[in-house]
């Protein structure tokens, strides 16, 4: 539980944002809080409040997230020497696996403390205080979000900038010189789109510029 | 909410499971290759394409109504915050209270 402090404090303002840019596109707190218990990814959720209020097809919505959430194998392949626990242990820990929880758990099996492997009980305390911080966090920005946008009508349209402000974040952290390339493409992509007036395609075909990575490194 | 959009969020939260608890529960040893480069840039890709698609239309309807000054406000803040503290909560939180602000 104590090592997943740190990771429930950091998700708090995430969570609390992520659940009023939820409120924003007509997310009741309830259905807020159990999407966030079911999906439990930060990533796969935001792009579906951007996917939801698009009138994305469910098929293309499942399959993006899906191939977003590759990502996760890399952590599992990194972590599984690294780790102790149990199967059920592991199975259990692995629902929290999120990029935070990765990052705590390789932390503590390479850190200062010798080369014990972390335990089942404490990497399911771990994953366990991140889930709850993650999903009652969204549920009370669902919450203040709902009652701010009742409160007053500039508060209302300023709650509808949560969810650009939201992806300005998500953007700017997930830049890196390796990837700027592909990154600028498929924002290029994505404008044409929008511009051309097939804002549908602008994130399928936005995803795709990822391919040119092979030649942009 | 529709009933479909409940089934995608099972079908998402559990495909997202199985790409978590697969590797922890094989018994295969790790190959440890880097990953490979188009799945690297994916997530950053997508992140990128959703911006644009959720600021552009965003950006035009305040220039159209002349509101662009919250806008333009809100996106700064969001944007300083991130570079400043890497916390896309913090900033999401700082670019409505500019945009609030700035109405």
């Amino acid at each position: 539980m104590r090592a997943g402090l740190p990771v429930a404090l950091g998700y708090l303002p995430a969570a609390f944002a992520f659940g009023a840019a939820a409120s924003a596109i007509g997310l009741s707190a309830p259905e807020v809080g159990a999407m966030s218990a079911i999906v439990f990814s930060g990533a796969n959720q935001a792009f579906l409040l951007a996917a939801i209020p698009a009138g994305m097809p469910v098929v293309l919505m499942v399959a993006l997230t899906a191939a977003a959430s590759l990502r996760h194998l890399l952590y599992g392949l990194v972590l599984r020497d690294r780790i102790g626990g149990s199967r059920p242990q592991r199975a259990a820990f692995a629902y929290g696996l999120t990029d935070e929880v990765f990052a705590t758990a390789l932390a503590a099996s390479t850190g200062d403390h010798g080369k014990a492997r972390p335990g089942g009980r404490w990497l399911i305390g771990l994953a366990l205080t991140a889930w709850a911080a993650w999903s009652l966090g969204s549920v009370a920005g669902a919450a203040a979000g709902d009652a701010l946008r009742r409160l007053s009508e500039s508060a209302a349209a300023a709650m509808g900038f949560a969810l650009p402000a939201l992806f300005i974040g998500l953007m700017l952290g997930a830049l890196r010189r390796e990837v700027a390339v592909p990154v600028a493409l498929a924002a290029a992509i994505a404008a044409l789109a929008v511009l051309s007036g097939h804002a549908q395609l602008a994130i399928p075909g936005g995803a795709l510029a990822c391919l040119s990575a092979r030649w942009f490194r | 909410m529709s009933a479909a959009l409940w089934l995608a969020f099972a079908l998402i939260g559990a495909l997202t499971y199985l790409t978590r608890v697969l590797p922890l529960l094989s018994r295969r040893r790790g190959s440890g290759a880097p990953p490979p480069a188009w799945l690297d840039a994916l997530g950053p890709c997508i992140l990128a394409a959703i911006a644009v698609a959720v600021l552009l239309p965003e950006a035009r309807a305040a220039l159209a109504a002349d509101s662009w000054r919250p806008f333009a406000l809100g996106s700064a803040a969001a944007a300083a915050v991130m570079l400043w503290r890497r916390d896309a909560g913090l900033a999401t939180l700082a670019g409505v209270a500019a945009y609030w602000l700035a109405i």
